[in-house]
């Protein structure tokens, strides 16, 4: 009997062996907290910006009256060293070799930094300052006007309480805002930007619509009513100056001629194309590409899931109208301007 | 006679066998695959008109918590409506909700009902004229959504086809009880492969009744809620589909729930969402199956596959009891139909969110050890496939019953329950 018991003790054991894991983590739990996934802030663009100005804030109220005026090195209350400057750039003093600054940077005053300057740590401007060319940024926060020099790297983010103007040339890596406009030059690589004006150079405003769009675009036969939309099967291509006074989905790719007006929304399973001076005032959905011709204007969103071009001169939302242009790959023409967001994972780019 | 057994067991391992075969390519999809998520940057926009339902019997338990949350997002103020939709509670509901009625007049403005028919579809169908809003976006009264969740919801239906969005459900109670820890798991699997690898693959991703919502001209061109179902939810999903609508899933969108702490509770649960579920399929597999010109092959596939899925539990039992049957009446079946119908019982008894699919979900969701838990999954996939397989089986011999039993899901929060901090 004891070698049956035995036996058969041993083989439960042998069987229970692969769930020890299992009875150890419901006995002893390492990891019974909510998942961490709800991200409450992951569609507010400067959230970083934000929370870096409350963490200063904090910190700064709390330094010895001393340390809270003029030219001053020291360590903010947790321990992070820092520089504050108030007349010149010459102030920031090298500590570890020259042109990398390792400590958080507070410009007190307005100034133009030096070229070719690499800051480790966050830079806070309080007055209207201005980049070298070919600087490095871990992130900005500015309170008013800021301006990158070309060939200006920014690692995280950059946010600007006034217009910040961004030098051609330049990488801005993760989040870039302004309270009022961002003005990128040239060859400027992003991936995401929020301010009520973005503009590649010189802003246009809302291409003028009147004169085109005279005569209403009779849709085809077999285009069928779908609630507040009308559903085509296959391609279709609205001629130049007509005007479509619904939503369309379009199953096959969607082009939309010079001057023509679409007054709804409209979405392509394919390719959706507006040629010059075209207009949707509502948003444009592509599952492929969304290609913008010049002085074209969009009222709404513009979402593609492979890529997006803008035309020159051509223009997203409006001063009262925010919209997003959100796509993998982005490209902006000199001129194009969106009044919202855009939102580039794997990048956008002027031109 | 054999044959007889026969014919139908070899059809029913070809389903499980299909089955299989689905949550692996979804699981792989999550694993390899592009991870679509078109919408979920759209932060900046002319936000539309919303109106969000909240369906309350007694829940005064959670109710106050929900409507501190909703009120916290940052939506815009005037763009958005709370209707708590107050369901013949007896409880302190309505004294909380005039409450709340009375401190934000504008914002929250209560429905309240004192008849009719009982349960959340019918409750919605009444409340549904309540608002005129663009959008309806519907939270079950436990939910505890983050701060820009009603954004992320809403951006998907700038997308003129999108007839509703659907987010992901993660549980908050998790350390309370095994059967929570499981749950868990599964809502994991569920979400985090299942439902984003239909949305990758462009099939039918499922509205599941709540952190999600409808375009209210979608809701109107299908006719309103249907008040003589128990699965709403799936209900709209296919009326959509087969209207032309597509249904969005967005795991991105997130929102802490409460899952049941008790098992009594979990049965009872999963028992309606199963006896809604094939409501839904007697209604609408051959519309489906006659393929509207607008859909997809494999989209219709998926949509049966979707339909059936509470219908494989009792499959799988039909299974065993024919194998059985078979081997004592000296029919030699091959060892590959009980490997498949061992491996099916393995990979398909989560009906929505298989072994290898929760492993997958957690790995992607980078949570270590909770995966050591996989093992109990069975426990729960029993009792899930137990009750599923009773309701089923209750509902069949009681079809021609037009009353529809409604049994609401015990909350289990006490007051001061610690709420999961902001992330982010």
């Amino acid at each position: 009997m004891l070698p049956f018991l035995a036996l058969l003790g041993l083989t439960l054991l042998w069987l229970l062996l692969p769930l020890l894991p299992a009875f150890r983590e419901l006995v002893r739990p390492t990891d019974v907290a909510p998942l961490k996934v709800v991200d409450r802030s992951s569609g507010y663009v400067a959230y970083f910006a934000r929370n870096f100005r409350q963490y200063l804030d904090r910190q700064m109220a709390a330094l010895p009256g001393e340390a809270q005026v003029g030219d001053y090195v020291g360590k903010l209350p947790d321990g992070t060293q820092f520089i504050r400057v108030r007349k010149s750039s010459q102030g920031l003093t090298h500590e570890v070799e020259p042109g990398t600054q390792n400590r958080l940077v507070v410009v007190d005053g307005a100034m133009t930094l030096q070229d070719g300057e690499t800051f480790l740590m966050e830079v806070y401007a309080r007055a209207p300052m201005i980049g070298g060319a070919g600087s490095v940024y871990r992130a900005i926060y500015a309170d008013r006007e800021l301006g990158l020099g070309e060939r200006s790297t920014v690692l995280r983010w950059a946010h600007a309480g006034g217009t910040m103007g961004v030098g051609s040339h330049s990488v801005l890596r993760g989040r870039i805002t302004s309270d009022q406009a961002v003005v990128l030059g040239a060859n400027v690589v992003f991936e995401r930007i929020g301010a009520p004006r973005i503009s590649v150079g010189t802003e246009h405003g809302i291409p003028p619509g009147d004169g085109f769009a005279a005569h209403p675009f009779a849709l085809p036969e077999h285009a069928h009513p779908i609630g507040d939309h009308y559903r085509v099967e296959g391609d279709l291509e609205i001629p130049a100056g007509a005007r479509v006074t619904s939503s369309l989905v379009v199953a096959g790719s969607l082009t939309i001629g010079p001057g023509a007006v679409v007054e709804g929304s409209v979405k392509a399973h394919r390719d959706v194309e507006l040629a010059d001076a075209a207009r949707v005032r509502g948003s444009v959905v592509a599952r492929r590409r969304v290609m913008v011709g010049d002085s074209a204007w969009i009222g709404g969103p513009v979402i593609a899931e492979e890529r997006i071009r803008l035309g020159q001169r051509s223009v997203v939302g409006g001063p009262e109208l925010p919209a997003t242009v959100s796509a993998p790959l982005i490209e902006l023409a000199a001129g194009a301007t969106v009044y919202g967001q855009i939102s580039a994972p794997l990048g956008a780019r002027t031109f | 006679m054999r044959l007889a057994l026969l014919i139908p067991l070899y059809a029913i391992v070809a389903v499980l066998i299909i089955y299989t075969v689905r949550h692996y390519l979804f699981t792989l999809n999550r694993l390899f695959g592009r991870h679509r998520q078109p919408y979920v940057d759209i932060g900046t926009a002319a936000w539309p008109r919303v109106a969000v339902f909240v369906p309350c019997h007694n829940e005064e338990r959670v109710i106050a918590q929900m409507l501190d949350a909703l009120l916290a997002c940052d939506y815009p103020e005037r763009q958005l409506v709370i209707i708590p939709i107050n369901d013949r509670s007896s409880d302190g509901t309505s004294r909380i909700l005039a409450d709340y009625a009375g401190r934000f007049p504008v914002r929250v403005a209560p429905f309240h009902r004192k008849g009719g028919k009982p349960g959340k579809a019918a409750a919605l169908k009444d409340a549904m004229e309540a608002s005129d809003a663009a959008i309806h976006l519907v939270f079950d009264a436990d939910y505890l959504p983050g701060r820009g969740l009603i954004k992320q919801l809403v951006g998907p239906f700038f997308d003129p086809e999108v007839g509703a969005v659907m987010g992901r459900v993660v549980p908050m109670n998790v350390n309370k009880t095994l059967l929570t820890r499981l749950l868990d798991l599964e809502r994991t699997g569920g979400y985090q492969v299942d439902q984003q690898a239909r949305m990758n693959l462009g099939l039918i991703p499922q509205y599941g009744g709540t952190v999600g919502g409808v375009r209210r001209t979608a809701l109107i061109h299908m006719g309103g809620w249907r008040d003589d179902t128990l699965a709403e939810d799936t209900d709209i999903t296919f009326r959509l589909i087969l209207a032309g609508w597509e249904v969005v899933y967005q795991n991105r969108s997130e929102c802490y729930e409460e899952v049941p702490e008790n098992w009594p509770s979990r049965i009872r649960q999963i028992k309606r969402w199963a006896r809604g579920h094939n409501q839904a399929l007697a209604r609408y597999w051959w519309p489906l199956l006659k393929r509207p010109a607008h859909l997809r092959r494999w989209a219709v596939v998926d949509g049966l596959l979707l339909l059936g899925v509470f219908a494989v539990g009792p499959l799988l039992l039909l299974g065993w009891v024919l194998a059985v049957a078979l081997y004592y009446m000296g029919v030699q079946l091959s060892v590959g139909v009980y490997v498949i119908l061992a491996v099916a019982m393995y990979s398909t008894l989560g009906n929505f969110a298989a072994f290898f699919e929760v492993a997958a979900g957690a790995r992607l969701d980078g949570s270590r050890g909770r995966i050591r838990l996989l093992p109990f999954l069975i426990v729960g996939f029993l009792v899930s496939l137990v009750s599923v397989s009773w309701a089923t089986l209750v509902q069949m011999a009681t079809f021609w019953r037009k009353d529809q039993l409604w049994d609401k899901t015990e909350r289990h929060r006490e007051a001061g329950a610690m709420i999961p901090k902001e992330t982010g």
